[in-house]
Protein backbone atom coordinates (compact mmCIF):
# COMPACT_ATOMS: atom_id res chain seq x y z
CA UNK A 1 0.00 0.00 0.00
CA UNK A 2 2.71 2.56 0.67
CA UNK A 3 4.29 1.35 -3.30
CA UNK A 4 1.09 2.88 -4.56
CA UNK A 5 0.56 5.97 -2.10
CA UNK A 6 4.41 6.60 -3.19
CA UNK A 7 3.71 6.50 -6.65
CA UNK A 8 0.60 8.35 -6.54
CA UNK A 9 1.95 11.39 -4.32
CA UNK A 10 0.39 12.80 -1.65
CA UNK A 11 -2.78 15.05 -2.43
CA UNK A 12 -2.39 18.65 -2.20
CA UNK A 13 -4.63 19.65 1.27
CA UNK A 14 -7.55 21.23 0.26
CA UNK A 15 -7.89 23.40 3.77
CA UNK A 16 -7.33 26.91 4.80
CA UNK A 17 -3.58 27.09 4.99
CA UNK A 18 -3.24 29.20 8.48
CA UNK A 19 1.20 29.35 8.18
CA UNK A 20 3.58 30.50 5.86
CA UNK A 21 5.20 27.05 5.41
CA UNK A 22 2.04 25.13 4.74
CA UNK A 23 1.47 28.15 1.70
CA UNK A 24 4.55 27.80 0.31
CA UNK A 25 4.44 23.74 0.50
CA UNK A 26 1.59 23.85 -1.58
CA UNK A 27 2.61 26.61 -3.60
CA UNK A 28 5.89 25.02 -4.67
CA UNK A 29 3.49 21.96 -5.69
CA UNK A 30 1.74 23.94 -8.63
CA UNK A 31 4.71 24.21 -10.30
CA UNK A 32 5.10 21.94 -13.68
CA UNK A 33 8.98 20.73 -13.20
CA UNK A 34 10.64 20.84 -9.70
CA UNK A 35 14.04 21.56 -10.90
CA UNK A 36 12.79 24.88 -11.89
CA UNK A 37 12.24 26.17 -7.94
CA UNK A 38 15.19 23.83 -6.70
CA UNK A 39 16.71 26.41 -5.14
CA UNK A 40 14.11 27.61 -3.26
CA UNK A 41 13.05 24.61 -1.91
CA UNK A 42 16.06 23.94 -0.75
CA UNK A 43 15.69 27.33 1.54
CA UNK A 44 12.41 26.04 2.46
CA UNK A 45 14.14 22.87 3.33
CA UNK A 46 16.33 24.64 5.73
CA UNK A 47 13.58 26.57 7.53
CA UNK A 48 11.37 23.86 8.06
CA UNK A 49 14.27 21.86 9.88
CA UNK A 50 14.36 24.34 12.61
CA UNK A 51 10.40 24.41 13.16
CA UNK A 52 9.65 23.11 16.61
CA UNK A 53 7.22 20.46 17.04
CA UNK A 54 4.39 23.29 18.21
CA UNK A 55 4.82 24.40 14.39
CA UNK A 56 5.19 28.01 15.29
CA UNK A 57 7.46 29.93 13.07
CA UNK A 58 9.86 32.82 14.47
CA UNK A 59 9.14 36.61 12.58
CA UNK A 60 12.15 35.62 11.24
CA UNK A 61 11.80 32.93 9.68
CA UNK A 62 8.20 33.51 8.33
CA UNK A 63 9.34 36.87 6.66
CA UNK A 64 11.70 34.62 5.03
CA UNK A 65 8.66 32.05 3.75
CA UNK A 66 7.12 35.53 2.76
CA UNK A 67 9.90 35.80 0.47
CA UNK A 68 10.70 32.70 -0.97
CA UNK A 69 6.79 32.10 -1.28
CA UNK A 70 6.50 35.80 -3.54
CA UNK A 71 9.55 34.67 -5.41
CA UNK A 72 7.54 31.21 -6.36
CA UNK A 73 4.25 33.00 -7.00
CA UNK A 74 6.30 35.49 -9.47
CA UNK A 75 8.01 32.29 -10.76
CA UNK A 76 4.44 30.80 -11.00
CA UNK A 77 2.14 33.50 -12.62
CA UNK A 78 5.32 34.40 -15.58
CA UNK A 79 7.14 31.58 -15.87
CA UNK A 80 5.70 28.25 -15.84
CA UNK A 81 5.83 26.34 -18.51
CA UNK A 82 2.21 25.14 -18.87
CA UNK A 83 0.54 27.47 -16.92
CA UNK A 84 -0.06 31.16 -15.96
CA UNK A 85 -1.95 31.38 -12.52
CA UNK A 86 -3.15 34.38 -11.39
CA UNK A 87 -2.21 35.76 -7.40
CA UNK A 88 -5.96 35.36 -6.37
CA UNK A 89 -5.89 31.49 -7.47
CA UNK A 90 -2.82 31.00 -5.25
CA UNK A 91 -3.40 33.31 -2.45
CA UNK A 92 -7.20 31.52 -2.35
CA UNK A 93 -6.55 29.07 0.38
CA UNK A 94 -4.80 30.89 2.99
CA UNK A 95 -6.93 32.11 6.19
CA UNK A 96 -7.42 35.94 6.38
CA UNK A 97 -4.85 36.22 9.41
CA UNK A 98 -1.80 34.70 6.88
CA UNK A 99 -3.17 36.83 4.20
CA UNK A 100 -3.06 39.89 6.21
CA UNK A 101 0.62 38.60 7.02
CA UNK A 102 1.86 38.35 3.84
CA UNK A 103 0.42 41.72 2.58
CA UNK A 104 2.03 43.30 5.56
CA UNK A 105 5.52 41.69 4.53
CA UNK A 106 4.68 42.87 0.67
CA UNK A 107 3.95 46.24 1.42
CA UNK A 108 7.31 46.77 4.04
CA UNK A 109 9.41 44.61 1.30
CA UNK B 1 -20.83 20.07 -6.89
CA UNK B 2 -17.75 20.54 -8.37
CA UNK B 3 -17.65 21.17 -11.90
CA UNK B 4 -15.09 18.16 -12.26
CA UNK B 5 -17.77 15.51 -10.32
CA UNK B 6 -20.40 16.92 -12.80
CA UNK B 7 -19.43 16.15 -15.69
CA UNK B 8 -18.12 12.58 -14.50
CA UNK B 9 -21.37 11.81 -13.43
CA UNK B 10 -23.17 12.61 -16.05
CA UNK B 11 -20.60 10.59 -18.42
CA UNK B 12 -21.48 7.65 -16.11
CA UNK B 13 -25.14 8.17 -16.62
CA UNK B 14 -24.67 8.65 -20.22
CA UNK B 15 -22.68 5.30 -20.82
CA UNK B 16 -25.49 3.15 -18.34
CA UNK B 17 -27.63 4.37 -20.76
CA UNK B 18 -26.32 3.43 -24.03
CA UNK B 19 -25.08 0.00 -22.64
CA UNK B 20 -28.82 -0.69 -21.83
CA UNK B 21 -30.15 0.44 -24.88
CA UNK B 22 -27.71 -1.43 -26.70
CA UNK B 23 -29.85 -4.62 -25.52
CA UNK B 24 -32.93 -3.65 -27.31
CA UNK B 25 -31.24 -3.05 -30.40
CA UNK B 26 -32.79 -5.48 -32.92
CA UNK B 27 -30.57 -8.47 -34.24
CA UNK B 28 -29.20 -7.94 -38.08
CA UNK B 29 -30.17 -10.72 -40.33
CA UNK B 30 -26.39 -11.47 -41.33
CA UNK B 31 -25.46 -12.20 -37.30
CA UNK B 32 -24.81 -15.82 -37.22
CA UNK B 33 -24.64 -16.30 -33.61
CA UNK B 34 -27.84 -15.93 -30.66
CA UNK B 35 -29.64 -13.17 -29.65
CA UNK B 36 -27.80 -12.62 -26.15
CA UNK B 37 -23.97 -12.93 -28.23
CA UNK B 38 -24.77 -10.46 -30.47
CA UNK B 39 -26.23 -7.90 -27.38
CA UNK B 40 -23.30 -8.44 -25.15
CA UNK B 41 -21.07 -7.83 -27.93
CA UNK B 42 -23.16 -4.47 -29.20
CA UNK B 43 -23.17 -3.39 -25.16
CA UNK B 44 -19.55 -4.03 -25.12
CA UNK B 45 -18.51 -2.45 -27.70
CA UNK B 46 -20.36 0.82 -26.93
CA UNK B 47 -18.94 0.20 -23.29
CA UNK B 48 -15.42 0.54 -24.73
CA UNK B 49 -16.38 3.47 -27.10
CA UNK B 50 -17.93 5.60 -24.29
CA UNK B 51 -15.34 4.87 -21.43
CA UNK B 52 -12.58 5.76 -24.22
CA UNK B 53 -14.69 9.02 -25.30
CA UNK B 54 -15.34 10.02 -21.70
CA UNK B 55 -12.02 9.94 -21.14
CA UNK B 56 -11.30 11.69 -23.55
CA UNK B 57 -13.92 14.71 -22.73
CA UNK B 58 -12.48 14.77 -19.25
CA UNK B 59 -9.17 15.32 -20.54
CA UNK B 60 -10.10 18.30 -22.62
CA UNK B 61 -12.73 19.84 -19.90
CA UNK B 62 -9.50 20.82 -18.30
CA UNK B 63 -6.96 22.21 -21.20
CA UNK B 64 -8.48 25.38 -21.12
CA UNK B 65 -6.93 26.49 -17.83
CA UNK B 66 -3.63 25.95 -19.54
CA UNK B 67 -0.91 27.43 -22.00
CA UNK B 68 -1.73 26.64 -25.77
CA UNK B 69 1.34 24.53 -25.89
CA UNK B 70 0.25 21.77 -23.27
CA UNK B 71 -3.87 22.39 -24.50
CA UNK B 72 -2.16 20.46 -28.08
CA UNK B 73 -0.34 17.54 -26.22
CA UNK B 74 -3.42 16.89 -24.05
CA UNK B 75 -5.83 17.35 -27.21
CA UNK B 76 -2.94 14.70 -28.87
CA UNK B 77 -3.27 12.53 -26.05
CA UNK B 78 -7.02 12.67 -25.71
CA UNK B 79 -7.17 11.63 -29.30
CA UNK B 80 -5.16 8.95 -29.24
CA UNK B 81 -7.32 7.71 -26.08
CA UNK B 82 -10.15 8.16 -28.37
CA UNK B 83 -9.17 6.23 -31.58
CA UNK B 84 -8.13 3.19 -29.16
CA UNK B 85 -11.23 3.10 -27.82
CA UNK B 86 -13.57 3.66 -31.36
CA UNK B 87 -10.91 1.22 -32.60
CA UNK B 88 -11.55 -1.36 -30.37
CA UNK B 89 -15.53 -0.74 -30.66
CA UNK B 90 -15.48 -0.40 -33.98
CA UNK B 91 -13.66 -3.70 -34.84
CA UNK B 92 -17.02 -5.49 -32.52
CA UNK B 93 -19.21 -3.82 -35.15
CA UNK B 94 -17.71 -5.17 -37.94
CA UNK B 95 -17.82 -8.17 -36.65
CA UNK B 96 -21.64 -8.05 -35.18
CA UNK B 97 -22.82 -6.43 -38.56
CA UNK B 98 -20.86 -9.32 -41.10
CA UNK B 99 -18.60 -6.88 -42.28
CA UNK B 100 -15.29 -8.80 -42.05
CA UNK B 101 -14.79 -9.52 -45.24
CA UNK B 102 -15.35 -6.20 -46.46
CA UNK B 103 -12.42 -4.10 -47.96
CA UNK B 104 -12.17 -2.37 -44.84
CA UNK B 105 -10.69 -5.24 -43.18
CA UNK B 106 -9.49 -7.37 -46.04
CA UNK B 107 -6.91 -4.60 -46.60
CA UNK B 108 -5.82 -3.39 -43.68
CA UNK B 109 -7.85 -0.24 -43.21
CA UNK B 110 -9.32 -1.52 -39.77
CA UNK B 111 -5.93 -0.83 -38.22
CA UNK B 112 -5.61 2.68 -39.16
CA UNK B 113 -7.21 4.00 -35.87
CA UNK B 114 -4.87 2.15 -33.78
CA UNK B 115 -1.79 2.81 -35.78
CA UNK B 116 -3.31 6.75 -34.89
CA UNK B 117 -3.52 5.88 -31.53
CA UNK B 118 -0.10 4.81 -31.32
CA UNK B 119 1.31 7.79 -33.07
CA UNK B 120 -0.54 10.62 -31.16
CA UNK B 121 -0.37 9.12 -27.76
CA UNK B 122 3.87 9.02 -28.64
CA UNK B 123 3.95 12.45 -29.83
CA UNK B 124 1.19 13.52 -27.15
CA UNK B 125 3.88 12.90 -24.33
CA UNK B 126 6.61 14.27 -25.90
CA UNK B 127 5.64 17.16 -26.76
CA UNK B 128 4.42 17.12 -22.99
CA UNK B 129 8.06 16.33 -21.43
CA UNK B 130 9.51 19.10 -23.62
CA UNK B 131 7.10 21.66 -22.38
CA UNK B 132 8.40 20.99 -18.63
CA UNK B 133 11.84 20.92 -20.05
CA UNK B 134 12.30 16.76 -18.82
CA UNK B 135 14.54 14.80 -21.60
CA UNK B 136 14.47 10.81 -21.80
CA UNK B 137 15.57 8.33 -23.53
CA UNK B 138 11.74 7.44 -24.89
CA UNK B 139 11.43 10.56 -26.34
CA UNK B 140 14.13 10.30 -28.84
CA UNK B 141 12.43 9.45 -32.34
CA UNK B 142 16.05 8.44 -33.17
CA UNK B 143 15.98 5.76 -30.65
CA UNK B 144 12.54 4.91 -30.54
CA UNK B 145 11.98 4.10 -33.91
CA UNK B 146 14.51 2.25 -35.09
CA UNK B 147 13.48 0.03 -31.83
CA UNK B 148 10.22 -0.39 -33.60
CA UNK B 149 11.59 -1.21 -37.11
CA UNK B 150 13.55 -3.57 -35.48
CA UNK B 151 10.80 -5.07 -33.24
CA UNK B 152 8.45 -5.13 -36.15
CA UNK B 153 10.78 -7.34 -38.64
CA UNK B 154 11.51 -9.34 -35.77
CA UNK B 155 8.05 -10.16 -34.82
CA UNK B 156 7.02 -11.03 -38.77
CA UNK B 157 9.83 -14.24 -38.57
CA UNK B 158 8.38 -15.76 -35.27
CA UNK B 159 6.16 -18.49 -36.74
CA UNK B 160 2.46 -18.37 -36.43
CA UNK B 161 -0.96 -20.01 -36.76
CA UNK B 162 -2.28 -20.30 -40.28
CA UNK B 163 -3.62 -17.13 -40.52
CA UNK B 164 -7.29 -16.46 -41.27
CA UNK B 165 -7.47 -13.24 -43.01
CA UNK B 166 -5.17 -12.90 -46.03
CA UNK B 167 -1.28 -13.43 -44.77
CA UNK B 168 -0.47 -9.79 -46.26
CA UNK B 169 -3.06 -8.33 -44.05
CA UNK B 170 -2.18 -10.41 -40.79
CA UNK B 171 1.60 -8.94 -41.31
CA UNK B 172 0.21 -5.43 -41.16
CA UNK B 173 -1.78 -6.27 -38.53
CA UNK B 174 0.77 -7.54 -36.01
CA UNK B 175 3.15 -5.02 -37.36
CA UNK B 176 1.26 -2.15 -36.45
CA UNK B 177 0.19 -4.02 -33.05
CA UNK B 178 4.25 -4.66 -32.34
CA UNK B 179 5.00 -0.96 -33.39
CA UNK B 180 2.24 0.31 -30.90
CA UNK B 181 3.69 -1.51 -28.29
CA UNK B 182 7.02 -0.10 -28.96
CA UNK B 183 5.04 3.36 -28.81
CA UNK B 184 2.66 2.65 -26.00
CA UNK B 185 5.96 1.53 -23.50
CA UNK B 186 8.05 4.47 -24.74
CA UNK B 187 5.02 6.76 -23.84
CA UNK B 188 5.24 4.83 -20.56
CA UNK B 189 8.49 5.71 -19.81
CA UNK B 190 8.29 9.59 -20.70
CA UNK B 191 5.38 9.84 -17.91
CA UNK B 192 6.98 7.95 -15.95
CA UNK B 193 10.13 10.52 -16.06
CA UNK B 194 7.62 13.41 -16.42
CA UNK B 195 5.48 12.58 -13.05
CA UNK B 196 9.42 12.30 -11.29
CA UNK B 197 9.74 16.16 -11.74
CA UNK B 198 6.43 17.50 -12.13
CA UNK B 199 5.01 19.19 -9.08
CA UNK B 200 2.94 17.30 -6.13
CA UNK B 201 -0.70 18.72 -7.81
CA UNK B 202 -0.01 17.14 -11.40
CA UNK B 203 1.60 13.95 -9.65
CA UNK B 204 -1.58 11.49 -9.30
CA UNK B 205 -3.07 12.60 -12.79
CA UNK B 206 0.81 11.24 -14.29
CA UNK B 207 0.69 8.13 -12.14
CA UNK B 208 -2.84 7.18 -13.83
CA UNK B 209 -1.96 8.13 -17.01
CA UNK B 210 1.02 5.88 -16.58
CA UNK B 211 -1.30 3.26 -15.30
CA UNK B 212 -3.70 3.47 -18.55
CA UNK B 213 -0.76 3.06 -20.65
CA UNK B 214 0.38 -0.08 -18.92
CA UNK B 215 -2.70 -1.50 -19.78
CA UNK B 216 -2.43 -0.69 -23.30
CA UNK B 217 0.58 -2.31 -23.24
CA UNK B 218 -0.67 -5.41 -21.89
CA UNK B 219 -3.79 -5.32 -23.98
CA UNK B 220 -1.79 -4.77 -27.22
CA UNK B 221 0.87 -7.64 -26.02
CA UNK B 222 -1.76 -10.14 -25.12
CA UNK B 223 -3.46 -9.00 -29.21
CA UNK B 224 -0.21 -9.83 -30.89
CA UNK B 225 0.98 -13.03 -29.07
CA UNK B 226 -2.87 -14.36 -28.64
CA UNK B 227 -3.11 -13.46 -32.71
CA UNK B 228 0.31 -15.78 -33.55
CA UNK B 229 -1.61 -18.91 -31.30
CA UNK B 230 -4.85 -18.50 -33.62
CA UNK B 231 -4.00 -16.86 -36.97
CA UNK B 232 -5.86 -13.46 -36.09
CA UNK B 233 -7.18 -11.37 -33.34
CA UNK B 234 -8.16 -13.35 -30.26
CA UNK B 235 -11.79 -12.69 -28.59
CA UNK B 236 -13.53 -14.02 -25.42
CA UNK B 237 -14.17 -12.39 -21.98
CA UNK B 238 -10.20 -12.13 -21.58
CA UNK B 239 -10.13 -9.86 -23.75
CA UNK B 240 -13.17 -7.79 -22.68
CA UNK B 241 -12.06 -7.66 -19.35
CA UNK B 242 -8.80 -6.49 -20.31
CA UNK B 243 -10.04 -3.46 -22.92
CA UNK B 244 -13.09 -2.80 -20.48
CA UNK B 245 -9.87 -2.49 -17.63
CA UNK B 246 -8.30 -0.11 -19.92
CA UNK B 247 -10.53 2.27 -21.16
CA UNK B 248 -11.81 2.66 -17.16
CA UNK B 249 -7.98 3.51 -16.54
CA UNK B 250 -7.79 6.35 -19.07
CA UNK B 251 -11.24 7.60 -17.28
CA UNK B 252 -9.60 7.86 -13.99
CA UNK B 253 -6.97 9.43 -15.69
CA UNK B 254 -8.75 11.60 -17.27
CA UNK B 255 -11.26 12.65 -13.98
CA UNK B 256 -7.36 12.83 -11.87
CA UNK B 257 -6.43 15.58 -14.86
CA UNK B 258 -9.48 17.30 -14.89
CA UNK B 259 -9.25 18.14 -11.22
CA UNK B 260 -6.14 19.60 -11.53
CA UNK B 261 -7.55 22.53 -13.30
CA UNK B 262 -8.96 22.80 -9.60
CA UNK B 263 -6.61 24.39 -7.13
Amino acid sequence: MVIFKNFFGTSQSTEIMTSALDLVTVTAGLASNSDDIRPLLGRVRSIAERVPPSGMLSPEDEAALFKIYLEMEHYLMTSDPIRAYTREELRAKASRGLLTRLEAYEKKA
Amino acid sequence: MRTVNKITLAIILLTIVIYLVSFLVPLPQSWQGSYDEFHWALANSALYAMLHIGAAILFLSAVNAYKVQLRAAYMTIALGVVLVGVGLAHVVFLNIFGLLQSPWVQYGGVLFPFLGAGLTMYFGTRSMARLVDVSSAFARVGIVFPVGVVSVVAASLIPHAPAVIPELSYDFSNAINVWNVILYAASLGIVLRIKSRIGMHYTASMAWLAIGLIGSVIITTYVLIGSLFVGQTPEGRVLELLVISGGCLYFLAGYSFAKTKEL
